[in-house]
């Protein structure tokens, strides 16, 4: 009798630890789901407090970033270095190479409510080996950056040639974003197209000398002005803030010629096995709040059409857009590896 | 170290063409050439520097050979990425040598250092001088001063002493500094990356762009195994010279 009593509690104590545990277990919070993103890093800081966190908090998500230059990234995804990104941030051009590689996933633009927000001039102009695998989410354009307090005023961008310049100018790698806009643009001015950048060349050859060196790194322009080492350099839009940030005074000119720019893309990467989280992702990074918050803070110029901005804000590309040129991706992805050799042998040597 | 780059040549389909497609060319020919002229220079300045101090340091106190070795020694400790961060400070433009050139009028203009071969010789001097200063003065230490004082006894001054007797019996600490420094310099990325810029590439970095660049893996391949026989090359070169020159003598 004794025994049966004592068998008895051990069960119900069992029962009730048991029960308790699954109670306990049932009751914890779901661990977020963890989302690789490839992004330059550049404006980070920012990024995280605008888009990462909010996005984290809304949908249980934890952001992982893995940085470094468009082509350092791109190499990474070829070589499935891990690990591998789910979503994926590149220039139209590489876009347009990684998609040609089956890399990146054909996106249901259904799964992005605010991808019908954007400019229809911007995302009407990209072409259809490009579109259905990236979203536009903002637009880079290429300006020169000068010390003002150095130089006299520039208009134009035949204005890198003068003698003030000499030994004061950074010039990007080929394989920078910024790197094929330089030429393209310059062999524009000088009576070259998109595809024949024979005279881009000839005249950047002219300038080898004033050259101080060549940046990769988003941050380059800024560092280099900042510590005197250059007083000039072509640069793109997110370089805007940073610039005008600086100690020393420096001002950015979009050049009479014309504005050459990409569009920086958001993709999901083939195989991706949160592709619901990272469609979130994009659409939020899409939406007007999100957008206009970057744009604020100086990161990105908004590509959704509904963001509204002060007249004199330089991230207003509705209105300081001069002579917009659309370099396209399919033209400098094809081009880009012959260029990267003929620059390194030409310019860079 | 060998086996990687084995292993790739064996996954390299014609690697024969594509070795020979990347070598016999100017840009590699250029870059080559860089990378052994600043090798080159490294040593030599190293061995300027090195040999008399190590020989000055071999002959002091306790005191003095503590402190020169902690002063060689511990930027050892500092990561070269830091290192060369410093450099910049003090080569740059606005930097501490050119506020001071500008400073005593011995200038009129800051002067360019930062992106140049200079500059990356002075960094890559500052990373492998130890390699240098600690085997000589291993050697400096092990000489006999009764030698010393024998050959002044017969009539040889400092410079025939140092030919026939201080150079022969440390030649092998100096061939050991110099293989280090040369192997090094043709091995070294953020130094002169950050140092000379991509204006003044050497071989490494020429390898980085192949590989993280141009995606061309034949050609990196070719590389990093130009690297690993030029080093090889260099290093049989001295050791066989420096026994040449000890049976000489």
């Amino acid at each position: 009798m004794k025994k049966k009593a004592l068998l008895l509690v051990a069960i119900a104590i069992v029962a009730s630890a048991s029960l308790g545990y699954w109670y306990y277990v049932s009751t914890l919070p779901q661990p977020p789901t963890t989302l690789y993103l490839s992004h330059w890093g550049f404006g980070w800081d920012d990024i995280k407090k605008i888009v990462i966190e909010p996005f984290e908090k809304q949908y249980n998500a934890k952001i992982v970033l893995i940085s470094g230059t468009t082509s350092e990234r791109y190499t990474k995804l070829t070589t499935k270095a891990e690990p591998i990104p789910d979503v994926a941030f590149f220039p139209d051009y590489y876009t347009y190479m990684a998609a040609e590689k089956a890399l990146l996933m054909k996106l249901d633009l259904a799964k992005m409510p605010n991808y019908k927000k954007l400019f229809k001039a911007l995302v009407e102009q990209i072409p259809p080996s490009v579109s259905p695998y990236g979203v536009p989410f903002t637009i880079q354009d290429l300006g020169l950056a000068y010390r003002t307090d150095k130089h006299p005023k520039i208009t134009s961008w035949k204005d890198m040639w003068r003698d003030d310049f000499k030994g004061t100018i950074l010039m990007p790698t080929m394989t920078a974003t910024s790197g094929p806009m330089v030429l393209v643009m310059t062999s524009l001015t000088y009576g070259g197209t998109q595809t024949d950048v024979e005279a881009g060349f000839k005249a950047i050859e002219t300038l080898k000398g004033r050259i101080v060196t060549f940046y990769t790194r988003s941050a380059d322009p800024q560092t280099l002005m900042e510590r005197g080492e250059v007083e000039l350099a072509p640069v793109l839009r997110y370089n805007w803030a940073p610039l005008k940030k600086l100690a020393k005074p420096v001002d950015i000119i979009y050049p009479t010629e014309g504005s050459v720019y990409v569009l920086n893309m958001i993709s999901i990467v083939q195989g991706s096995k949160n592709a619901e989280l990272a469609y979130k992702l994009i659409d939020f990074w899409l939406s007007t709040e999100i957008q206009k918050s970057l744009a604020v803070a100086g990161v990105d110029a908004p590509a959704n059409s509904e963001v509204s901005l002060p007249s004199d804000d330089p991230f207003n590309i509705t209105l300081v857009f001069n002579k917009p040129i659309y370099l396209n991706p399919e033209v400098l992805a094809k081009n880009l590896s012959g260029w990267v050799d003929a620059w390194k042998k030409r310019i860079e040597s | 170290m060998v086996a990687p780059i084995l292993y790739m040549i064996a996954y390299t389909s014609d690697f024969a063409s594509i070795f020979a497609r990347t070598v016999y060319n100017e840009e590699f020919v250029s870059v080559f050439l860089r990378t052994m002229r600043v090798g080159l220079v490294v040593a030599l300045l190293a061995s300027l520097i090195a040999y008399p101090l190590a020989y000055y340091v071999g002959r002091s106190s306790p005191f003095v050979k503590s402190f020169f070795k902690t002063v060689v020694f511990v930027p050892l400790m500092v990561n070269p990425l830091v290192r060369s961060y410093g450099w910049i400070i003090i080569l740059g433009r606005e930097g501490l040598l050119n506020s001071m050139l500008t400073a005593l009028r011995l200038v009129e203009e800051p002067v360019r250092i930062l992106y140049t071969e200079l500059a990356m010789e002075l960094g890559l001097l500052e990373l492998f001088f130890p390699f240098m200063f600690i085997p000589l003065l291993s050697a400096m230490e092990n000489l006999s001063e009764e030698t010393l004082m024998a050959a002044r006894s017969l009539g040889a001054g400092p410079v025939r002493t140092f030919v026939n007797i201080i150079f022969p019996l440390t030649l092998k600490g100096y061939v050991v500094g110099l293989s280090v420094i040369l192997a090094g310099c043709a091995a070294a990325f953020v130094t002169p990356t950050l140092l000379g810029g991509f204006r003044n590439r050497t071989l490494s970095m020429l390898l980085y762009e192949y590989i993280d660049i141009r995606l061309s893996w034949g050609a990196a391949t070719a590389t990093a195994l130009s690297i690993m026989l030029t080093v090889f090359s260099v290093n049989l070169l001295l050791t066989y010279l420096g026994k040449v020159a000890v049976k000489g003598h």
